[in-house]
């Protein structure tokens, strides 16, 4: 009895085995991970890959999480296992994940540490927007849902082209001032930048020197944005009636003209699946 | 046989200035030799370059006629000790403790002090007279009891050269008498005992012979009779022996004197009236001149920092008036703050006190204190040592 | 008055001893580590990791004692000279490389000498200012780098505030040795140490070549820091806090005093790190601020202290 129910469920693995069994995936850091088998017990330790991998239909895999990950709700059910800086190792290694997926987020020495457990690790670390697809295919062939998670790059692929396609064709671009912290903007090589651009904007940061920059008073007014939007979330409490009152600002077209907007922080910061989502929802407000 | 001889020095921050200019004299055992002279006249660099701590430009010192700037610092720390002026904090080690570093020259580097080491300890604390001390912090010693510990380190160094400096600078006159009496006791085991003074009284009370010294220069070297001379004394002090033979044996102080000062400008005067009884007023506390009275342990007239003077501390500094014999101002900065001071000055001369002023005192008042009426009432000197002399010649 | 040496070791060590089972029963997952994983999680991660914090704090503290001693201050540290943020930024510079230790020790005896010999003729106020300059423009120039080499923002982090949640038996070992060797070459020293309290001039006048003790004194310091620094991170007030109170229970002698504080700062920093790990579970607190939080008070407390005994 008790043989027979192991041959079944052997019949029953098999297959979902040979799929992922034996593949070799590059991970964002350059290192090639292979797996024996399809991984059953999931650690994430970075926001926007809980998002992709509950995107892709593996997130009932997922026994552990940081503490930043809430989306979606189904997240916050999961055991946290500590910042993404700094997890927790005890918790890690208490929870016996056969994979653990991090993003750039977490030092590398941490990495390190918990490869030298005998846990494997995969990284995640799209640096543009056109690369989260990649990101999603890629897991999508070591969790073994490769086919979910074509259907879902698929899906965020089209929506992109779509609204990039909407962008190209608007008459002008306005002139777009992002603010994720007071005074603070997102610079060349951001995510926060690309979805500006994609969305037919022209993001007034992307003269800064660096992708996460702070920027003074003068700098705003000279550039004079047609349009400020102010990130709303756990991390940014700015508030549009106190943007206007900034010295100076009055003058600003955006002011005068009252397009001022709020957006999702995680949406616009986490470089996975909802990206798209704020590529959506900032061709609506600029155009 | 300790044997100094055509001793140069300079610093090399000062090349053309000559600190030690040509010294030349031997110690025998059981000798206790007096380095006399006024301060800044070379008596603490002198036995500097004695300790090899300073090495000479030119000339040598000998211990039967090996070089002493040849040997390594331990072995010269086996031959001589040191007692320095100044007693530093000893970060709450017991006296028995800080006299054991005396025998850091002996022990080896990877061993414990030997039983040896411990009956040095403690037979020099026996010796000095502080073996009840033994376990006491040496931070909470009185000056005289920290100055005794430190001569029990240098006898628990079992040197046979004892180098002092100023070792009675500011001990009480019983301890200053006890001190120097240990000296020579040390002498009669046949140590050999050199010592910086600027006491004339001293260096002749107990020295075998004197070494007199001024701006660097040799003046004389020989007994107390010889060297002890009214000319002799004149040319290095600036004063007569009569004035500069200050201590009296019974201890006595010649008058009182209250000086008034503040932001440093009395500190080096009061250091020098070690013969008379002395009060001051009104000095803020954290002025300088604050530390160096509550140091002599004079009588004082406070008030806190930054504040102008209050009636309660002027009237404190009145009645420290009343009962000098000799009232001086020291030229200090006046301001509304301390203006007050120069108030008290002039009451001071209207009840019929001396008053001398040493220097001018700059005035910020834009005339308001009344500087010019004190300077018409009182004394102007303009050096220290005229004032002095004017003092002891009263 | 001072405890007896053998008293205040017995108590010490049973502090040690509570110390470390507290430590290895502290973590995430509970006391023991969940059912089944008891021996894998006290093994592998909670004993190498009391281990290192026992070792990471008596190095620090020897740093401050040696430290203390060649300054004749009570108030100087590892921290306040810039020793530490010298050896964070070289390491940050180099990592991730097996170099790290080495390049931490040029930081570090780069910075200590640097503030050395702007500050060691002047008063002790001087030097304690030019330390602090030193440290924060290298802890500046380590925020600067951080900016720059962005693609290793995270990692440099683990410079910036110190931890031991990556410990491991191999750094444990190293560090181990480091401090072995390092009490063994300030240990024949303790007299020389302890005659510096009663001042240069003394100390010189009994033998000791002041200048060559200094400078070996903190070469070893420096080395014991940085070492530490490279497996571990800044980790402040440490060597500060911990020989100062040591010196209250067993007096200045440093044949007592070095050992003491040794052990002494390993209790502290189990503490510390126990703190660092059960106060936001599972969240972890970088184990720097704790000690700062401790650390920086006792600080102004001791600065305001000594004020008020000199007047």
């Amino acid at each position: 009895m008790k043989l027979s129910v192991c041959l079944i469920s052997l019949f029953l693995v098999l297959p979902v085995v040979g799929d992922g069994h034996g593949e070799v995936v590059m991970d964002d850091y350059g290192r090639e991970i292979s797996l024996q088998s399809i991984p059953q017990r999931i650690v994430s330790i970075a926001p926007s890959v809980t998002e992709i991998i509950f995107a892709i239909g593996a997130g009932d895999k997922l026994v552990g999480v940081d503490s930043e990950s809430d989306f979606p709700a189904e997240a916050n059910d999961i055991k946290k296992v500590g910042t993404y800086i700094s997890p927790s190792l005890e918790m890690i290694v208490v929870l016996k994940p056969d994979l653990l997926v991090v993003s750039d987020l977490t030092p590398l020495q941490v990495v390190n540490a918990i490869e030298e457990r005998g846990i494997k690790v995969f990284v995640v670390a799209p640096e543009r927007i056109e690369e989260i697809a990649e990101s999603m295919r890629k897991l999508g062939v070591i969790l073994g849902v490769k086919d979910k998670a074509e259907a879902a790059a698929r899906d965020f692929e089209e929506r992109a082209a779509a609204v990039e396609k909407k962008a190209a064709l608007a008459r002008e671009k306005p002139k777009v001032y992002l603010e994720f912290f007071p005074y603070w903007t997102f610079g060349p090589g951001s995510f926060g930048s690309d979805l500006i651009e994609k969305a037919g904007g022209l993001n007034i940061g992307k003269k800064l020197k660096s992708p996460y920059a702070e920027v003074s008073n003068e700098f705003v007014i000279s550039e004079n944005p047609d349009i400020i939007i102010i990130t709303q979330g756990k991390h940014a409490s700015t508030t549009i009636s106190s943007v206007k009152e900034r010295p100076g600002w009055s003058s600003i077209n955006a002011v005068r003209n009252s397009r001022l907007y709020y957006i999702d922080d995680d949406i616009i910061s986490r470089p996975g699946p909802r990206m798209a989502d704020a590529l959506e929802e900032l061709y609506s407000i600029l155009h | 046989m300790l044997s100094i001889d055509g001793v140069r020095f300079f610093f090399d921050v000062e090349a053309d200035r000559e600190v030690l200019k040509g010294i030349s004299f031997d110690a025998r055992s059981g000798e206790l030799i007096s380095i006399l002279g006024p301060n800044g006249s070379g008596k603490t660099t002198l036995l500097r370059c004695i300790s090899a701590t300073l090495k000479p430009k030119i000339g040598g010192v000998y211990i039967d006629g090996a070089s002493v700037h040849a040997m390594k610092s331990k072995d010269v720390a086996k031959r001589f000790a040191f007692v320095e002026q100044s007693s530093a904090l000893g970060y709450d080690l017991s006296v028995m403790d800080v006299v054991m570093l005396g025998r850091l020259p002996h022990i080896k580097r990877f061993s414990l002090p030997s039983e040896e080491d411990n009956r040095a300890v403690e037979r020099s604390l026996e010796v000095v007279g502080i073996d009840a001390l033994g376990k006491r912090s040496f931070d909470e010693l009185s000056g005289g009891e920290k100055q005794k510990v430190l001569i029990a380190l240098a006898i628990a160094q079992s040197t046979k050269i004892l180098l002092l400096d100023e070792p009675t600078a500011h001990l009480d006159i019983k301890a200053q008498i006890e001190v120097m009496e240990l000296l020579r006791k040390l002498c009669n085991e046949g140590k050999i005992v050199l010592m910086a003074t600027h006491s004339v009284s001293f260096a002749s009370y107990f020295s075998d012979r004197i070494l007199l010294l001024m701006d660097g220069e040799q003046i004389a070297f020989g007994p107390p009779e010889e060297v002890i001379k009214e000319e002799l004394i004149r040319k290095t002090f600036g004063v007569g022996l009569s004035i500069a033979r200050e201590m009296r044996k019974d201890g006595k102080k010649r008058g009182r004197v209250h000086v008034i000062c503040g932001g440093g400008t009395g500190a080096s005067l009061l250091e020098k009236l070690y013969d008379f009884e002395i009060s001051a007023g009104v000095v803020n506390l954290f002025d300088s001149d604050h530390e160096k009275v509550v140091e002599l342990g004079a009588e004082i007239a406070e008030e806190q920092p930054f504040v102008p003077i209050s009636e309660e501390a002027f009237k404190k500094n009145m009645e420290l008036i009343k009962k000098a014999d000799f009232v001086i101002v020291t030229g200090f900065p006046v301001g509304y703050g301390n203006m007050r001071n120069i108030e008290a000055a002039i009451e001071a001369c209207k009840m019929g006190k001396k008053v001398l002023m040493l220097g001018r005192c700059e005035d910020f008042t834009n005339g308001k204190a009344g500087i010019e009426e004190l300077e018409r009432k009182s004394s102007i000197f303009l050096r220290e040592k005229e004032l002095l002399s004017f003092l002891y010649s009263m | 008055m001072h405890l007896k040496s053998s008293t205040a070791f017995s108590i010490e060590l049973l502090l040690l001893l509570l110390a470390f089972i507290l430590s290895l029963l502290s973590g995430p997952s509970g006391p023991i580590g969940g059912q089944g994983y008891t021996a894998d999680i006290i093994w592998d991660l909670r004993a190498p990791r009391a281990f290192l914090a026992v070792l990471v704090g008596g190095a620090l503290a020897l740093a401050g004692v040696i430290m203390q001693a060649i300054f004749r201050n009570p108030l100087v540290d590892p921290y306040i000279l810039g020793t530490s943020s010298g050896s964070a930024l070289f390491a940050a510079m180099v990592a991730p490389s097996p170099l790290e230790p080495f390049f931490a020790f040029i930081g570090g005896i780069s910075a200590t000498m640097a503030v050395y010999a702007i500050a060691w003729r002047e008063r002790i106020e001087t030097l304690l200012l030019v330390g602090l300059a030193v440290g924060t423009l290298l802890s500046a120039l380590l925020s600067l780098l951080l900016f720059v080499r962005l693609s290793a923002f995270s990692s440099m982090l683990f410079w910036l505030f110190g931890g031991l949640s990556l410990a491991t038996w191999q750094k444990s070992f190293f560090l181990v040795v480091v401090l072995v060797i390092s009490v063994l070459l300030v240990f024949p020293f303790a007299m020389e140490l302890d005659s510096l309290l009663l001042g240069e001039e003394k100390s010189q006048h009994l033998g000791v070549d002041v200048r060559k003790l200094r400078f070996f004194m903190l070469l070893v310091a420096c080395m014991i820091t940085s070492f530490s620094v490279s497996v571990a991170g800044i980790i402040g007030f440490v060597g500060l806090m911990v020989p100062h109170m040591c010196r209250r229970i067993v007096g200045p002698k440093h044949r007592v005093l070095v050992p003491f504080s040794v052990l002494a700062g390993g209790v502290f920093l189990l503490l510390a790190d126990v703190a660092a790990r059960m106060l936001l579970i599972p969240n972890e607190l970088p184990i720097g601020i704790i000690t700062s939080l401790c650390g920086a008070p006792f600080f102004i407390y001791l600065v305001w202290r000594q004020r008020n005994v000199k007047h």
